[in-house]
C-alpha cells in the first residue's frame, strides 16, 4: 500500500503517487467515485454504531482507492456503500439476477460473489495492487 | 400476532418481512433492497418476522422495537416469501422471542466464509418478486 491514512499527504497527492506507480487513471476518469466513498466514510462514522456495527476505517478507504485505480479504464462504474461491519461494498448490477458484489475489508481482504443468471462465481483474496483474474473477468461482464 | 403459547411451524406459502435498519441495505434513489440486507455478517442466521396472523400495525411495532433495541434507525421493511428462502437452500425456523412470537431465524449461512454468505444473499434477493423497501409511512 502507498499509505495516506497515517500521513499528512492530501488525497490528490495520494492519487498522483498511485498514478506514478501503477499508471492507472480510473479514479481520474471517475472522480465522482472519490466523493461517493468519502460520503460513505462520513456516513458510517455516525450511522454505524450499535450492535455489530463498525464505521469504515481510512485503511479500508485507502484499499478501495487502490483497488479502483487498478481497474481497466473501460470498467463500468460500481455503486459504492459502507457495510455495517466496516467493510466497503462495491456492486455492479445489470439486474438482480446479473449482479456482482465485492466487499473490501481491513488488512486488504476482499471477498466477492456474482450471479449471472443461473451461473454463480465467487472468490476471496488479499489485495496487493492487482485484483485476481477471475474477478476482473467477472467485472468485465458488466459492459461500460 | 401468533399465540406465543402455540406457535405453529413455518409453511412454505407464508410470507416474511426483513426489517431495514441501515442506509447501506437499500438504494435511496430506487427504494430497492440491496444484497447487504441479507448478509448475516458475524451471525449464521438472519432474523425475520412472519406476517401470519400479524396486523400491519403489529409488524411495524415489532420493527420499531427491534430498531430501538439495536440502537438503529428504522428505514422500512422488505417482503420475503418463505419459498424464496427455501429455493436458495435456507431453512426458516420459528424462533419466538419475548414480545414477538412471529420471529423466525433464517439460515444456516456459512459462518466463516463471507463470499458464500454474499452469494446466498445475491440469490435470495434475485428471487424476490417485490424488492421495494416499504418505508414506515407506506403501509
Amino acid at each position: 500500500m502507498l499509505g495516506f491514512s497515517d500521513s499528512a499527504i492530501t488525497l490528490m497527492e495520494f492519487l498522483q503517487r498511485l498514478d506514478e506507480r501503477y499508471n492507472c487513471k480510473y479514479l481520474q476518469v471517475h472522480p465522482d467515485l472519490i466523493d461517493k466513498i468519502w460520503e460513505e466514510y462520513d456516513r458510517s462514522q455516525t450511522e454505524n454504531s450499535g450492535e455489530d456495527s463498525r464505521p469504515l476505517s481510512r485503511e479500508v478507504v485507502e484499499t478501495a482507492f487502490c483497488f479502483l485505480d487498478s481497474l481497466p479504464i473501460e470498467t463500468a462504474v460500481p455503486d459504492v456503500f459502507a457495510e455495517q461491519d466496516g467493510n466497503l461494498a462495491l456492486t455492479w448490477e445489470l439486474d438482480p439476477s446479473w449482479t456482482l458484489f465485492l466487499s473490501i475489508g481491513p488488512n486488504s481482504k476482499c471477498y466477492w460473489a456474482a450471479i449471472f443468471g443461473v451461473e454463480e462465481v465467487r472468490g476471496a483474496f488479499t489485495f496487493y495492487g492487482k485484483p485476481t483474474n477471475s474477478l476482473l473477468v467477472a467485472i468485465a461482464r458488466f459492459a461500460s | 400476532m401468533l399465540d406465543p403459547n402455540n406457535v405453529p411451524e413455518v409453511f412454505e406459502n407464508e410470507n416474511l418481512v426483513r426489517f431495514i435498519l441501515s442506509k447501506s441495505e437499500f438504494s435511496a434513489s430506487t427504494m430497492e433492497v440491496k444484497p447487504t440486507a441479507f448478509v448475516p455478517y458475524s451471525h449464521t442466521e438472519l432474523s425475520m418476522n412472519r406476517q401470519r396472523e400479524a396486523t400491519i400495525d403489529e409488524t411495524w411495532t415489532c420493527a420499531r422495537t427491534v430498531a430501538r433495541l439495536r440502537e438503529k434507525s428504522l428505514y422500512g421493511l422488505v417482503n420475503v416469501p418463505v419459498s424464496a428462502c427455501i429455493e436458495v437452500g435456507l431453512v426458516v425456523k420459528a424462533a419466538p422471542i419475548e414480545g414477538n412470537p412471529n420471529h423466525v431465524n433464517v439460515g444456516p449461512f456459512p459462518s466463516s466464509n463471507r463470499q458464500d454468505q454474499m452469494a446466498i444473499a445475491l440469490k435470495l434477493r434475485a428471487r424476490l418478486k417485490d424488492r421495494r423497501v416499504h418505508a414506515p409511512s407506506d403501509l
